[in-house]
């Protein structure tokens, strides 16, 4: 134990030394660190809050395809699913994008109706475990007014105010009342597929802790939208469908598939794929756009360890001459590539914490954000996954100290006597 | 005994990493409620997806979209991402593409 | 008076079997006493070094014997040869040695960083070394900002911190001036006085004056040309 601590303390003066060299190897590599942790820590959160919240999706959405296009789906077609067994509710949804040219941003348009919304009894509290107790009874669920204006419910910040019940009413996002600078009471002018003026009342804002589902949506009636888009009132945008029993979904799927051969059916466990797909893509693109740093560190920590300068060959000569070991010499070099790692890993890890809980990632925000206009502010949830953690932290130790001990191994076990000859 | 220094600055480091990692636990407690009340919007809204990057069909709702699809906004619209991330379309286009939709 | 070190018909040929072999030493077999201050002496070139460090298990012998404190020591593994160096010898080299950028009492320290003594003890030790050599002044300099003679006798307060039987010295006074060098030496003879065995080798005949020396052992083309006794054998 004594001689450890000794040869770390040698390993700290040697260091110490060079000590502008290895501050900024230091730097460069608790960069890259944070930069890694950071991209890892952001994909993480917003997977994982992807993945639990959309848990809740609708089980089915029946898409109509012509001509290898979405279309508009007949809400006929509901009568010919609601046939099929183990179907709960059928609800078509009224929904589409509205490009706004004053403000250069696209939203989404909802249309809601008292009467349109999911519910069923077979899943009720227990999933949702929340330290707040859920509305109960009829009266309190499957209707949207109803479960936002719910006294309990308010706790919960999803809306202020309330949401549309009557026609020229809109519930906006947060990001919409920003960059419309409108709020509940204001007004908001839409253009309608005529060319005409249409003007929505705001009667609710969704709360900004919500953003990252509702930060571009414009809720209003459905009857507005159908106006809006100028759609036939036969025909929804598709359609959300119930099914009871989560393991019946692909059954029913295929079932749609083949009484309505141009529909697609989209499964719940489809949406969960996307998003846990999507974020590994895209920290994929992210990451490749590091790979670059991270090689030209490869190279640096390759030229450092591989070129053992003559100083360094000189010292290890003087070290195993007045008595240290092989191994001691080995120790030494060990104990360089950790304090260098350690330091870097444990410094950027810190760094990449703040970068994304509390700064909201904000150095990636621009690259992400490229040029949309409606980009959400991360509140990211702190989820880490321990083992991204350390494959990360195993990932860039071992090779750093690996780097520094294999080069000085040849230097290490040849005979001193060459620093006897000066 | 620049060891002990060393030593204790590493510890000190890793306290504070487990400091954070319970704090964020404590986070994720405290905020559970958020989620439920998340998890409501997307039962009741019945959405889909998150709105991140609401450009596009495919970034704004990409578990909707048809990725079998080309042009899906329109033929002649730009790339969005990742390129569309990093580099922003020349001013004429999203003028032109303006006029164009209004 | 017994033997501390013994070499028999010792060889000693570097590269082997490659186009740059070099034949250091030929044959050599010397016998160095405990308490003995020994000179080796000859023109640079003549196999000293080679032999000093055959001595002090820096190298192993390509053929013959080296016999430290009575054990063969010519076919030891590297780790046995460090575990003697470090108990027995301490090493004062040419060019000082001392490692450039951290301070004087860390140089003097460092032999002692990979054993199980206390870094307080070696400190201590440290000190009292440098208070006998007369540099403790200079205990927190870095080694570049000291004077010639007293980087030597940084390098000398080095070889004796682990307490070591032999002392075994390389042109010691090779850079330094006649006051130096005359200082230096004063600090042998009293090392030798505290009963350590030194064992020098220099071709500077400043040396092989002193009075203290008892044996001078000429080398030249790597053999041993002539052992002279300058004191009467005791």
């Amino acid at each position: 134990m004594e001689k450890h601590k000794k040869i770390l303390e040698y390993t700290l003066s040697s260091l110490l030394r060079r000590r502008y060299k290895n501050l900024a190897i230091i730097t460069v590599f608790s960069f890259i660190v944070a930069a890694l942790y950071s991209i890892l820590f952001l994909t993480h959160s917003l997977k994982k809050e992807a993945l639990t919240v959309l848990k809740e999706a609708p089980e089915l959405i029946v898409q109509k395809v012509s001509g290898g296009r979405h279309d508009l789906i007949p809400t006929d077609y509901m009568k010919r699913i609601q046939e099929i067994y183990g179907v709960g509710r059928i609800i078509p949804r009224y929904w589409g994008y509205y490009y706004d040219a004053i403000t250069d941003s696209n939203y989404t348009l909802m249309g809601i109706n008292g009467t349109h919304v999911l519910h069923s009894n077979s899943k009720d509290n227990e999933n949702y475990p929340s330290p707040i107790p859920l509305p109960q009874g009829e009266g309190a669920r499957g209707r949207v007014k109803d479960v936002f204006s719910d006294e309990n419910i308010k706790g919960l910040k999803l809306l202020n105010g309330r949401m549309p019940s009557n026609r020229k009413e809109c519930a906006i996002g947060k990001g919409v009342s920003d960059v419309r600078f409108t709020g509940i009471d204001g007004e908001i002018f839409l253009i309608d597929s005529k060319g005409k003026v249409l003007t929505f009342h705001v009667v609710g804002v969704f709360a900004s802790e919500s953003a990252i589902l509702t930060n571009d949506l414009i809720v209003i009636n459905k009857d507005d939208i159908l106006e809006l888009f100028g759609m036939p009132s036969d025909r929804a945008t598709d359609i959300a469908v119930e099914v009871y029993n989560e393991l019946e979904i692909p059954f029913v799927a295929s079932k749609i598939r083949e009484i309505l051969p141009d529909t697609r059916p989209i499964m719940k466990g489809e949406i969960i794929r996307t998003y846990e797909t999507l974020f590994n893509w895209r920290s994929g693109v992210i990451f490749t756009m590091f790979l670059g740093a991270l090689l030209a560190f490869c190279i640096l920590a390759w030229d450092k360890a591989t070129g053992l300068s003559a100083e360094e060959r000189q010292e290890i000569g003087i070290l195993k001459a007045i008595g240290w070991e092989t191994g001691d010499v080995l120790e030494l070099k060990f104990w360089e590539g950790i304090v260098i790692s350690f330091t870097s890993i444990l410094t950027g890890m810190i760094i990449a914490y703040i970068h994304i809980f509390f700064l909201g990632a904000s150095l990636f925000a621009p690259v992400l954000r490229g040029w949309s206009v409606l980009f959400p502010p991360f509140r990211l949830i702190p989820y880490v996954d321990l083992y991204q953690v350390f494959v990360v932290l195993f990932l860039t130790v071992i090779p750093y100290v690996a780097s520094t001990i294999i080069p000085s191994w040849k230097a290490a076990i040849t005979d001193p006597d060459t620093v006897m000859r000066g | 005994m620049k060891y002990k220094i060393f030593i204790g600055l590493i510890l000190s480091e890793i306290l504070l990493i487990l400091a954070l990692y319970v704090f964020s636990q404590m986070l994720i407690e405290r905020r559970s409620i958020e989620i439920t009340a998340k998890k409501i919007l997307v039962r009741e809204l019945m959405l889909t997806d998150l709105s991140i990057w609401t450009e596009a069909r495919y970034t704004r709702h990409p578990s909707q979209a048809d990725l079998f699809t080309p042009f899906q906004d329109f033929p002649s619209s730009v790339e969005h991402f990742p390129a569309g991330s990093i580099i922003a379309p020349p001013e004429n286009i999203k003028t032109w593409k303006s006029i164009k939709r209004y | 008076m017994d033997i501390i070190i013994k070499t028999e018909n010792v060889t000693k040929i570097f590269n082997p079997g490659m186009s740059d072999e070099v034949k250091a030493i030929t044959d050599v077999s010397i016998e160095i006493k405990r308490g003995e201050v020994v000179v080796l002496k000859g023109p640079s070139g003549s196999g000293k070094t080679t032999l000093l460090s055959l001595i002090g298990c820096i190298t192993r012998p390509t053929e013959g014997r080296v016999i430290v404190n009575g054990k063969n020591v010519a076919k030891l593994q590297e780790r046995f040869l460090t575990g003697i160096r470090q108990k027995t010898f301490g090493f004062v080299f040419q060019q000082f040695n001392l490692i450039r950028s951290i301070s004087v009492i860390e140089n003097i320290m460092l032999p002692l960083y990979p054993t199980n003594i206390k870094l307080s003890a070696i400190k201590k030790r440290a000190e009292s070394i440098m208070e006998k050599l007369g540099i403790s002044n200079k205990k927190d300099f870095k080694v570049q900002r000291l004077s010639g003679g007293e980087q030597q006798r940084a390098a000398i307060a080095r070889s004796l911190i682990n307490e070591p039987e032999i002392i075994l010295a390389d042109e010691p006074t090779a850079h330094l001036d006649t006051n130096l060098s005359e200082e230096i030496m004063r600090i042998f003879q009293r090392l030798n006085e505290d009963g350590k065995t030194i064992v020098i080798a220099t071709h500077d005949p400043f040396i092989y004056e002193r009075q203290f020396i008892q044996r001078t052992i000429e080398m030249r083309d790597g053999v041993v040309k002539n052992i002279l006794n300058k004191n009467h054998d005791v």
